[in-house]
């Protein structure tokens, strides 16, 4: 499988944060999600992955080259929706097709017409008047019809309402089915996850503490949840978080030792849902509130 | 069932382009309500004329059994607002803010409101201009949540918050609701309010379209997903909502055993979740 | 009413300081020139009776006119606290200048106390603080955009009317009932001074009823 996008040990320092060393990659025909709290570094890793920030150390590699000599070979391969500052507001979905267009070689009008039709998008109304919805969709078009091969999306369906993050999700799914291509975008929103990703990365204080396909990272882990007495076993001490509420303990323990903990008849044990997954993960046990 | 804490009765508002239309529904005491709707379906509306911030055509409102509009200014001492993005003057400290504040309501806890700060990662010495749109509904919620509120108003406040915050708010929530209180809170993030929220309100075009417990709703309603041969005229117009696409068609039904029942082995008929029925009861104008 | 006005000297502390600084240059002014002290009285007068509509507008501006309305005071404490800040900075820059008169020229700058109780001062009271009430609670920005370019309006139709005087056939009966008016009230006092509250004391229910119209 060929990786689009390629992280070795990227890092990047602040004074107050840093983010990394990460290593991660996008294959091909996936969508990954990325999630992780306000300030986790979900931003500087777009930046960083746009060459926007130069990295401290570590390497980004793109369709398997580096953006050194080939920044704007590169940049033309690949699609991005930043948060904002956004395209300029005055302008309408048809001005900034003739806008970006020189910059890329691939650019194709007809596509963008047909996408313009088929996502209902006003063409002649000036980008300000638009939606929430119809803008994401704005650039999404942009970004498709010039064909490209890795798209970057920082939040793409914050602010959407729930029809048009589904439309957005649905257009996601169709970019992918194209198998060269990969969609890379960060949520907040765990369900967005849930119905479209293949991978999904979550990001903590700088850090990848979780990444992986979606089904193995569900199936590597289980939400044990029984009385106090279940503290007591060794394997307790390996869980990667948990809570104490009212007497019940929950548990967050790799599969292998949720088999251990479950022995006697009061003890559940869940495959966690990616929301599980990201509330437990790293926090120890008398962190969480009830 | 216990008296409502609030009771809308036939809000009507009229703009140019949108009309709010006879909005009724009821909120009992001890429960979260969930209020979810395409944008523009008019929540927002809905809540500002909760707090007396449009003025209303026609329509009445009660709160703790009393005229809304005619005792707003004593009856809003019991109750918390977030709005979707929180303004505050820039060059004011969040302190001060604070200040400004705490004095309009009685039983103010400032000490609660300093647990809050602190929880939320929030500094009182920093200014509002500081702040981005995540921290400017953080602390929109520090305000609100150290009021002594009876009746706590939620206007989309999850733009920008993350989901663990956003599940330990819900905590919070469950937690703050005693006999006395309710809370009503509008989203666009319906999984988080998935057998969360006691009620759902779905609002579309200006009308409430649904208003029930959510086990009501979850027991009565389902998604049929099919093959188009299934789609004839009759079937059409029995759904709630609908959805077609080149490989098959999603449907919403209000009558899941009967549904079941026609269908049997040739269509998927399963519990929505809330977010299938707002989007195909969002679908049903384009059926 | 006193979280209201304490809510805003919270608030907008920057706000209060222009207004403060030009009642201060007026009392300073009206040493150094040797004008009489009341010429420049009336102008920081003027600049200090526009502050409640431009704190009204500051909240506009910064998007928090939506938190004024939530908190649990009825429109009505909302117009009263407009008044009672154009009140307290119109008594503020009394006793300023006042004061300053005092100290720089001395007591004999009392003599004229007979202007001081002139009808003039509620003009100006009803003028610039409390017609154009409505128009800032109601329609904020947009209103004063609208009062200004009424007022240009108007000047430039009254120029207009003095070149066509002749020309137009309700000029007598115009002029002469606004002459009559003139006459009448400074010849007058007491029914003008009665009249001029009455004017004030009816645009407040008025200011009241403009916030309740305005949606938020």
């Amino acid at each position: 499988m060929t990786h689009l996008l390629d992280l070795r040990g990227l890092t990047k320092r602040f004074p107050a944060f840093t983010l990394g060393p990460l290593d991660f990659a996008v294959p091909a025909g996936s969508i990954t999600g990325l999630v992780g709290a306000n300030g986790a570094g979900k931003s500087t890793l777009m930046k960083l992955l746009l060459g926007l920030l130069p990295a401290d150390g570590g390497a980004v590699t793109l369709f398997g080259r580096t953006y050194t000599g080939a920044e704007p070979e590169l940049k033309a391969r690949m699609g991005f929706v930043l948060d904002p500052p956004g395209p300029p507001r005055h302008l309408t979905p048809l001005e900034l097709g003739t806008l970006v267009k020189p910059f890329y070689p691939r650019w194709d009008a007809a596509r963008f017409r047909s996408l313009g039709q088929r996502f209902e998008l006003p063409m002649k109304t000036t980008f300000q008047k638009l939606s929430q919805g119809e803008r994401m969709k704005t650039l999404l078009a942009l970004a498709l019809s010039h064909d490209a091969e890795l798209l970057l999306l920082d939040e793409p369906t914050s602010g959407l309402d729930p029809l048009a993050r589904r439309d957005v999700l649905d257009l996601l799914l169709e970019v992918v089915q194209d198998e060269g291509r990969a969609v890379l975008f960060s949520t907040h929103i765990v369900s967005d996850l849930e119905r479209v990703t293949d991978q999904v990365a979550f990001l903590k204080d700088g850090r990848m503490i979780l990444a992986g396909a979606k089904d193995d990272l569900l199936d590597a882990w289980r939400l044990v949840k029984g009385g106090p007495e279940l503290l007591d076993s060794p394997a307790a001490a390996r869980a990667a978080g948990g809570r104490r509420c009212e007497g019940r303990v929950e548990l967050l323990c790799p599969a292998e030792d949720a088999r251990a903990l479950a022995t006697p008849e009061a003890v559940l044990s869940e495959r966690p849902t990616l929301e599980d997954l990201a509330f437990f993960h790293g926090r120890p046990l008398e962190t969480l509130p009830c | 069932m216990p008296e409502p804490l609030l009771r809308l009765r036939g809000l009507t508002k009229r703009y140019r382009a949108f009309t709010l239309q006879e909005a009724s529904l009821d909120l009992p005491p001890g429960s979260l309500m969930g209020l979810l709707g395409p944008n523009g379906a008019g929540k927002t509306t809905l809540l500002k004329a909760i707090l007396g911030l449009v003025r209303l055509d026609a329509g009445t409102l009660t709160f703790q059994g009393r005229d809304l509009a005619q005792h707003g200014a004593e009856l809003r001492r019991r109750i918390a607002f977030v709005p979707d993005t929180p303004a505050f003057q820039p060059g004011a400290r969040l302190a001060t803010l604070k200040e400004a504040h705490a004095p309009f309501y009685p039983g103010f806890d400032e000490t609660r409101w300093k647990g809050l700060m602190a929880d939320f990662g929030l500094d009182p010495r920093r200014k509002a201009q500081e702040l981005s749109l995540g921290q400017r509904t953080r602390f929109a919620l520090t305000l609100a949540l150290a009021q002594d509120w009876d009746l706590l108003v939620l206007d989309e406040p999850t733009t920008g918050l993350d989901p663990v915050f956003r599940r330990e708010l819900l905590q919070r929530f469950s937690e703050a609701l005693d006999e006395r209180r309710a809370i009503l809170f509008s989203t666009h993030i319906t999984s988080d309010l998935e057998d969360r929220a006691d009620f759902v309100t779905f609002v579309r075009d200006g009308q409430v379209v649904l208003s029930d417990t959510q086990e009501a709703i979850k027991g009565r309603w389902g998604v049929v997903k099919g093959g188009l041969d299934l789609l004839d005229e009759p079937v059409r117009r029995a759904f709630k909502g609908l959805r077609e696409t080149p490989h098959g068609f999603e449907a919403l039904t209000d009558n899941l055993p009967g549904t079941r029942a026609h269908f049997g082995e040739q269509a998927l008929v399963e519990r929505p979740s809330l977010e299938d029925l707002l989007v195909l009861l969002g679908r049903k104008a384009h059926a | 009413m006193r979280d209201l006005l304490r809510r805003d000297l919270k608030l907008h502390k920057v706000a209060f300081v222009l207004p403060a600084v030009v009642a201060l240059l007026g009392g300073l002014a009206a040493f150094w020139t040797g004008e009489p002290p009341i010429v420049f009285l009336v102008l920081s007068l003027g600049v200090v009776l526009l502050q409640p509509h431009a704190l009204h507008l500051r909240e506009e501006h910064h998007g928090t006119l939506r938190e004024l309305h939530v908190l649990p005071v009825t429109p009505r404490q909302i117009v009263g606290l407009r008044v009672v800040e154009g009140l307290l900075g119109a008594l503020g820059v009394a006793l300023l200048h006042g004061m300053l008169a005092l100290v720089l020229q001395g007591p004999g700058v009392f003599q004229g106390l007979g202007q001081l109780v002139s009808p003039g001062w509620l003009w100006m009271l009803l003028m610039v603080l409390l017609v154009p009430l409505p128009v800032t609670l109601r329609w904020g920005g947009r209103g004063w955009m609208g009062l200004i370019l009424g007022a240009f309006a108007l000047g430039g139709g009254l120029t207009m009317l003095g070149q066509f005087e002749g020309a137009l056939p309700f000029r007598t009966a115009l002029f002469r009932a606004l002459l009559w008016t003139m006459d009448y009230t400074t010849a007058h006092p007491w029914q003008h001074t009665l009249a001029l509250l009455a004017l004030m004391a009816a645009c407040l229910p008025l200011s009241e009823a403009a916030l309740r119209r305005r949606s938020l």
